[in-house]
């Protein structure tokens, strides 16, 4: 027989005695962090001016046994994050990468802030950039450091001591990371650290073996939603499925009398119920009576929102508008005129894992363990509800099984919720919160319903002259930190056809549209509609002049040339110069976010009613490649989760509630709808990385997209292109 | 009432009831939480382990179908077939997030120890484990490898 109970998970604990990192001295002060140049802009900061020692301290640890833990600030969400930023240290540390692991780093915004935010969060594709020099330079400055204590010891010279894979060796002398770690901590800090040179990288710029993956192909990954404290039970929660309804009357005594059930509490969302098992909460759940209030919240269908965001084009004034040249003239004077209308739906992310929180609060201190994206954000949200200091409440950060934004939007709303059922609960145990698909499907939080209206003129040659853009819809910084309309809402324009195309005579505008649907950050950001809108247009202006979809592109990316090169290098490895193979009929996409480029070329076969994607070609320049494969890893993934929203993804609304509930009516790509092959070329351009797990998923649809238009699909207005309705 | 099954080769004996899915009582009452939840509606395969040496959905099977039967989850799947899938899975670096993959990689052993491992039926079969990181490219690539 087996033991049915799991021990209670420890937390990370940063300052164990005997180990390197709990040695070293406190700094007596962290000096200002400075900005410097990056595709990103100004926006990313270099970390040198933080103390060495207090760089090792926040990010690394090595153990008496020669075990390098590494402290990642950023969550994994299956972008490969925290393998890449162990590389980091690993290489300038000269580690076994064997014996590297990596773990969630505690909560703080002064030691753990993503540079470009100033607050501890995981986004936009920033992980690596982020840490590129503070990671090299912590591993750097702790490697300076055992080597000065292991040549104290041997009584030689530092220099005379090699250090390859985690060995230390001198003559016939040989030792590990570890067996040095804890006399390191009395050696000096070294003031200037020398990085490694790119010629001597062992694993940096190199497909070296993720971290997790070993634990992720034996099951032993342990992700939010399979956390598990002593006693602890499970809980579910009744909400309502209208956006914005209030709950009337609920009556419990039916469900509070099932067998196993604890509990049955009401929180400010609906109705919690507490149990032995997730299955007893759901079973419980399913005998609550509830009655929600009619009438109030959101009541339209998405068509109906869909409409009354074009409307809002006609009557509201655009909160955002950019003009350069004489559009509307010119507009009137082109020779040729296209015109097209696009509606993106509401799309729920619908990551594999759902979302699920444990924790226990004691009316004193609060632990939480979840894949908290936004951890500081969230420590304080949940100390507001239980009327704590932040430092009573503590994060485990571990793993996430897939985001792609919902774990980011800015009102932390999963775990804000969460912290109502423990107050609500004030139970002498840890509760489980976990949500069911039909939960987190019909639970909103979405990628926001946007309309377009697009209008480009040509000129007698066929160049782009003038172009007019609208778009309308809700804006994912509701309840945010940043300031309200009207300013230039990134999260909604950031990759549209007007910045990021050189044409003389333009207008964007953009109109805040309200909805009472939840709305947040999707894989991407606002680029998984401008982008995608973007490239059907430009295609279909190419196609409207005669010209060659390459060519045009090219006439319009002067300003861009790191566009240009991908789009040049993706056309090249295709072939595109040379008529596709019978049968084949190509499509053409390029764009950049989060600081990185990405071209793809689509080869289909069949017709528009029954095709497939032979292949698609793709040229990256993510700055530096720090681990190629596993760029490779996210443009075949992007292409594919980019393909499922476009091809498939749509969440309708019947009087304010969502209709799909799983994955039998909400669609996603399956591996006979793949790709058949996804060729990825590396364009290097810098010295240093910029994103990679949201720009491989913005071009592959479009250039699909524009493949089956140039098939003879009618054109497309309305996404998904397989709607259900 | 308690219901007695094998689970990763552990005559195991379980307090729950007979209409419990197989699936909450290998994740909550057996500790074994490498068998994940992603529908509980038997739509994504998330869920799936080995019933008698069949691949099953742990979400659309009861206590009381297990019951006597032989359940074999991630944690304890063992064998020359395990094994070749697994090292496959390493050598083509197939996870991204990784939740989906248990569930794949219990589908593609159970397909190679039916004897299946041409690249049509490999791709039948394994559209019906969903991939939200749409890793597709590198499932298929590895069991075709560990077919080989
Ligand atoms: S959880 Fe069982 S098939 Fe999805
Ligand atoms: S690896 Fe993330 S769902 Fe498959």
């Amino acid at each position: 027989m087996t033991s049915l109970t799991t021990s209670r998970r420890t937390f990370v604990v940063m300052a164990s005695s005997g180990l390197l990192l709990g040695l070293i001295p406190k700094a007596a002060r962290t000096r200002e962090i400075h900005r410097q140049d990056h595709p990103f802009g100004d926006s990313l900061f270099r970390a040198d001016q933080v103390p060495g020692d207090e760089l090792v301290r926040r990010f690394l640890e090595i153990a008496p046994d020669g075990t390098v833990t590494v402290f990642s600030k950023h969550l994994d969400m299956g972008q490969g994050t925290w393998s890449g930023l162990a590389s980091l240290v690993a290489e300038e540390l000269d580690a076994n990468w064997t014996k590297v692991r990596v773990t969630g780093a505690p909560v703080s915004n002064t030691a753990y802030a993503n540079h470009m935010f100033q607050r501890q969060a995981t986004g936009g594709s920033t992980s690596l950039a982020n840490s590129w020099d503070e990671l090299r330079r912590a591993g750097a400055v702790a490697r300076a450091m055992v080597l000065a204590a292991a040549a104290r010891s041997w009584g030689v010279h530092a220099n005379a001591i090699t250090l390859k894979d985690g060995v230390l060796s001198h003559g016939a002398r040989t030792a590990t990371l570890g067996d040095f770690a804890q006399a390191a901590a009395h050696e000096e800090v070294p003031h200037e650290v020398a990085l490694k040179p790119r010629a001597a990288w062992r694993l940096l710029g190199r497909d070296t073996p993720r971290t997790d993956m070993p634990g992720k192909v034996t099951g032993a990954t342990k992700y939010g939603i399979d956390g598990a404290w002593q006693d602890m039970r499970h809980a579910v929660i009744a909400r309502s499925s209208r956006f914005g309804a209030r709950l009337l009357h609920a009556d419990t005594a039916a469900a509070g009398a099932m067998p196993g059930v604890e509990a049955v509490v009401e929180i400010p969302s609906g109705i919690a119920v507490i149990a032995r098992t997730t299955w007893h909460a759901l079973r419980a759940r399913d005998a609550l009576t509830l009655t929600w209030s009619d009438g109030e919240g959101e009541t339209r269908s998405d068509a109906q929102i869909a409409r009354d965001h074009r409307a809002a084009m006609d009557q509201q004034p655009p909160s955002w508008d950019d003009m350069r040249g004489d559009p509307a003239t010119m507009l009137a004077r082109a020779a040729t005129r296209v015109e097209a209308e696009f509606t993106f739906p509401y799309l729920a992310h619908a990551a594999m894992e759902p979302l699920a929180l444990l924790g226990q609060f004691d009316g004193t201190r609060c632990k939480l363990r979840g894949g908290f994206q936004t951890q500081a954000d969230n420590r304080a949200q949940v100390a507001a509800i239980l009327g704590l200091e932040a430092e009573a409440v503590e994060l485990e950060t571990v793993p996430a099984g897939g985001s792609f934004g919902r774990r980011a939007g800015f009102t932390g709303d999963w775990v804000v919720e969460f912290a109502q059922l423990l107050k609500a609960a004030r139970a002498p145990y840890p509760i489980k919160l976990t949500w069911t698909r039909e939960d987190d499907m019909r639970g909103g939080h979405y990628r926001p319903l946007m309309v377009y209206a697009m209008q480009g003129g040509l000129d007698a040659q066929g160049r782009l002259l003038a172009l007019d853009m609208r778009l309308a819809g809700q804006s994912v910084t509701g309840n945010s930190p940043y300031p309200k309309a009207p300013y230039r809402d990134i999260t909604a324009l950031e990759g549209n056809f007007h910045d990021l195309y050189d044409h003389p005579h333009s207008r964007l505008r953009f109109f805040h549209a309200d909805a009472k649907v939840p709305v947040v950050t999707y894989r991407s950001i606002s680029n998984n509609h401008t982008g995608v809108a973007k490239e059907i247009f430009v295609d279909r202006l190419a196609r409207a002049a005669g010209a060659d979809p390459v060519a045009f592109r090219l006439a319009l990316l002067g300003a861009e040339p790191r566009q240009a090169q991908v789009l040049r290098v993706a056309a090249k490895a295709a072939n595109w110069d040379t008529p596709p193979p019978r049968g084949i009929t190509r499509g053409v996409a390029v764009h950049r976010s989060e600081g990185s480029c990405v071209a793809q070329v689509a080869e289909l076969s069949g017709s528009p009613e029954d095709f497939r994607i032979e292949r698609i070609v793709s040229a990256v320049d993510c700055g530096l490649a720090v681990n190629p494969d596993t760029v490779r890893a996210q443009v075949e993934g992007g292409t594919g989760f980019g393909l499922s929203s476009a091809l498939y993804g749509e969440i309708n609304l019947d009087n304010g509630a969502a209709r799909q509930s799983n994955f039998d009516g909400y669609r996603l790509l399956r591996m006979n709808e793949m790709p058949r092959r996804i060729e990825v070329h590396m364009v290097e351009s810098g010295t240093r990385p910029s994103g990679i797990g949201e720009p491989g998923s913005v071009p592959g649809a479009p250039a699909v997209i524009n493949a089956l238009e140039r098939m003879g699909m009618a054109p497309v207005s309305r996404l998904p292109v397989f709607a259900s309705t | 009432m308690a219901i007695t099954l094998t689970i990763n080769g552990t005559l195991t004996r379980l307090e729950a009831e007979g209409d419990m899915p197989l699936l909450w009582a290998m994740r909550d009452l057996a500790g074994l939480t490498g068998t994940k939840f992603g529908c509980g509606a038997g739509h994504c395969g998330a869920c799936t382990v080995h019933m008698d040496g069949e691949a099953a959905r742990a979400c659309r099977v009861s206590l009381e179908e297990a019951a006597g039967r032989s359940i074999v989850t991630i944690e304890g799947v063992t064998g020359a077939t395990a094994q070749k899938v697994q090292d496959a899975w390493l050598r083509h670096q197939v996870a991204q997030c990784g939740y989906c993959q248990p569930g794949q990689i219990m589908t593609a052993i159970a397909l190679l120890e039916a004897g299946y491992g041409d690249a049509e039926t490999v791709e039948a079969v394994m559209s019906g484990n969903l991939c939200r990181c749409a890793t597709y490219l590198r499932i298929r690539a590895a069991v075709l490898d560990a077919a080989t």
